[in-house]
């Protein structure tokens, strides 16, 4: 009977675990999860298998139960160096032998994931083919809170954490907020990176043309504190320069020319108009913090981010009529919002979408 | 199909208007602005029309830009005065930061990357504050080693202003050493306090050096450019490269990867015919990136630098290239086939 008990029990968990395979995939390919900064580690310099511990708990709101491979890295190391060497090349050589992405893979990437995923994208086929292994054939990016641009904070971060003399005291609030504590000189590691000059020229054009799927908030985890230190609307940790996926660092309002974050349809001045090479906003919402994107749990509407020629006509997006019975002026404004998401969270959408 | 429809009433309460039906995907055409003669005095109602729209909607506009990207080969991208990152691919971005009392400082170089001789002019402006004893340091970001340092002078020469607004300058002569990554530090005093800004760049020991151009040919639809390279440090090369007309107007960016062996060589350039837009010359090549790539993780990106910032193409008759469509690799196909399929979900 123990033994039966056993089989049976071998029996669900293989089940399970086939079912756990069909459920990690995004319209059928593996999901590799890159994560973003985790300030903690900074000053703590955590060890490989705290590292991986730190990455399992970053996505398991949502994605790590979605995800065939994760690769963590340590925030107090540099992206070209032993974030590469130690932490991703591991990954790749691991994913290449086992043929995880032989048929094709999606990556996941959230905040300066982003930036590592770039770098990823343009140097794993030359890496693993010097090693004598297979390339991986990476399908699409799907970017949340992407800061392959940079953030401004990390500037600012840097500069503080070599000391605070004659800084702003309300930029060192803000930088606690996001980081937990201010950084010095010694613990800003890949802060470096992040930086919105490195991280821009860091790998700014990969040669591989995968498409880099942007999903975008205008929300805060700190009350709005850092926000005037970032240019134009900001999730709280990073500019829409950077999230949207802008061709250059500047003040943008939108992703859109034609939307704006809360989905209103009209003409955005100070909407993105160029992008970085094979970046594609696509959803975008106000409410949604730098966080809160990969959260399971709905913090506002959602809106689509990419324009329709039907969208780009003013005239079409607000108007004003007389109602010549009523004896009213009415004034009209359109919102576009996606189906479903007033009750589903934005990486359950994008999840959804494609499955 | 009833979307949803919000009123907000910014006058007294009156009956609800009649509901507006939208269709989903393609909003109903507007009513013409009314009449001017129409009183301007009359009660105002605002109406929030929302539009509810299926994410594959996104997902079907992103796969048809993906699939107009994939007419073109990726060494060969067409190019357009919009895109200032690609024709500027060395900028800067001056970063400031914000001091006590509402003044601010930022650190500000002419371009991102240098390569050896250049020396390296750094600015330090300051708005709101009165500063002096300005100096700056330079190290390597690899292994912390100070590299160089230097007192500032302010513009007007004379070491300390008194104006709201500062500009000091130094001007860091290079030794043949420097390479990789380098950090700027400049530490200033004001109001009996002492502040340190930082900002990084990269400086480089050119592994390889652009000597020249030779002449175009047309091999099926590409015009071939040869770019004549002299490589100190074998490697993995890549080169990239904007085509500008006569009269400078943006046609393309082309890349081009290879293997390359020490000493003297040629690295070529294709233009696809079709980024060309009818235009038979001359060209104008220029806003070179040479990169060595790092054959390794933890390997560091070498980068090379060219004699001239530019080198003139003669002309080149179109005739010579044939019309054949660009195929795009397996793999770009299969990631537009999955941007369609998101689309159909």
């Amino acid at each position: 009977m123990k033994k039966l008990t056993g089989l049976l029990s071998a029996a669900i968990l293989g089940s399970l675990a086939v079912s756990f395979k069909l459920c990690a995939a995004v319209g059928s390919y593996p999901v590799v999860l890159v994560h973003g900064l985790q300030p903690n580690q900074l000053a703590s310099r955590p060890n490989a298998s705290e590292v991986a511990s730190d990455g399992a708990a970053y996505w398991q709101a949502y994605w790590r139960d979605r995800a065939d491979v994760r690769i963590d890295w340590p925030a107090h190391e540099r992206v070209t160096g032993k974030i590469a060497s130690d932490y991703v090349w591991p990954k790749l050589q691991q994913m290449s032998q086992n043929g995880t992405c032989a048929n094709g893979c999606i990556f996941v990437s959230h905040s300066t994931g982003d930036l590592v995923t770039r770098y990823l994208l343009d140097n794993q086929a030359l890496w693993l083919q010097n090693a004598g292994l297979q390339p991986l054939n990476i399908v699409a990016t799907f970017d949340f809170a992407g800061a392959g641009g940079g953030s401004e904070l990390a500037d600012l971060a840097v500069n503080v954490a070599s000391g605070s003399g004659l800084i702003d005291w309300t930029l060192r609030l803000a930088l606690a907020a996001w980081l937990g504590e201010i950084p010095n000189a010694g613990t800003v590691g890949v802060l470096n990176d992040l930086r919105v000059n490195s991280a821009r020229q860091l790998a700014s054009f990969p040669d591989s043309r995968v498409p880099r799927l942007r999903f975008v908030g205008a929300g805060s985890d700190y009350l709005g504190a850092t926000g005037p230190f970032l240019p134009g609307t900001d999730d709280g940790v990073v500019a829409s320069h950077s999230t949207c996926g802008a061709a250059t660092a500047g003040n943008f309002g939108s992703c859109s020319a034609s939307v704006a974050f809360d989905g209103k349809l009209a003409s955005q001045s100070n909407g993105v108009r160029s992008f970085m090479p094979y970046h594609y906003p696509l959803l975008m919402s106000e409410g949604y913090s730098h966080g809160g994107l990969i959260e399971n749990r709905v913090q506002d509407e959602v809106t689509a981010a990419s324009s329709s020629a039907s969208y780009t006509n003013n005239d079409r997006l607000q108007f004003s009529t007389y109602d010549e019975k009523r004896g009213w002026w009415i004034f009209s404004s359109r919102y576009r919002v996606v189906r479903n998401s007033n009750n589903t969270s934005m990486s359950a959408l994008v999840y959804q979408a494609a499955n | 199909m009833l979307s949803g429809l919000w009123l907000l009433w910014p006058e007294p309460v009156a009956p609800l208007p009649v509901a507006a039906l939208v269709d989903e995907a393609q909003p109903t055409e507007p009513a013409a602005v009314a009449p001017a003669a129409k009183p301007a005095s009359a009660p105002t109602i605002t109406v929030t029309e929302r539009i509810p729209e299926p994410i594959a909607e996104s997902f079907k506009l992103m796969a048809s830009a993906y699939a107009s990207e994939l007419e073109y080969p990726g060494y060969s991208r067409p190019l357009s005065a919009e895109d200032s990152h690609l024709l500027n691919p060395n900028v800067y971005v001056v970063q400031q930061v914000p001091l006590e009392g509402g003044a601010s400082a930022a650190i500000v170089l002419p371009k991102y990357r240098f390569s050896y001789p250049e020396t390296i002019p750094v600015s330090l402006q300051i708005s709101g504050l009165t500063a002096h004893s300005v100096s700056v340091q330079l190290h390597s970001e690899q292994n912390n080693k100070l590299l160089a340092t230097e007192a500032m002078q302010n513009n007007a020469g004379q070491g300390v202003s008194q104006g709201s607004d500062q500009n000091w300058q130094a001007e860091l002569e290079p030794e043949d050493s420097w390479d990789g990554p380098l950090e700027v530090s400049v530490t200033f005093s004001a109001d009996g306090r002492e502040q340190t800004l930082k900002t990084g760049f990269v400086y480089s020991h050119p592994v390889a050096t652009i000597t020249g151009v030779g002449s175009s040919r047309g091999v099926g639809s590409d015009m071939l450019i040869p770019v004549k390279l002299n490589v100190e440090q074998a490697g993995f090369y890549r080169l990239r490269a904007n085509l500008l007309t006569a009269e400078r107007q943006p046609l393309a960016i082309l890349t081009s990867t290879e293997k390359l062996s020490e000493g003297e060589t040629e690295l070529t350039l294709r233009a696809y015919k079709a980024v060309l837009r009818q235009q038979e010359g001359p060209y104008i090549l220029t806003s070179f990136v040479l990169e060595r790539r790092p054959a390794v993780p933890g390997e560091l990106t070498r980068y090379g630098d060219s004699e001239q910032s530019e080198y003139p193409l003669e002309f080149f008759s179109l005739s010579q290239l044939s019309d054949e469509p660009f195929q795009a690799s397996a793999e770009e196909r299969q990631r537009l086939q999955f941007l369609q399929q998101m689309a159909e979900q």
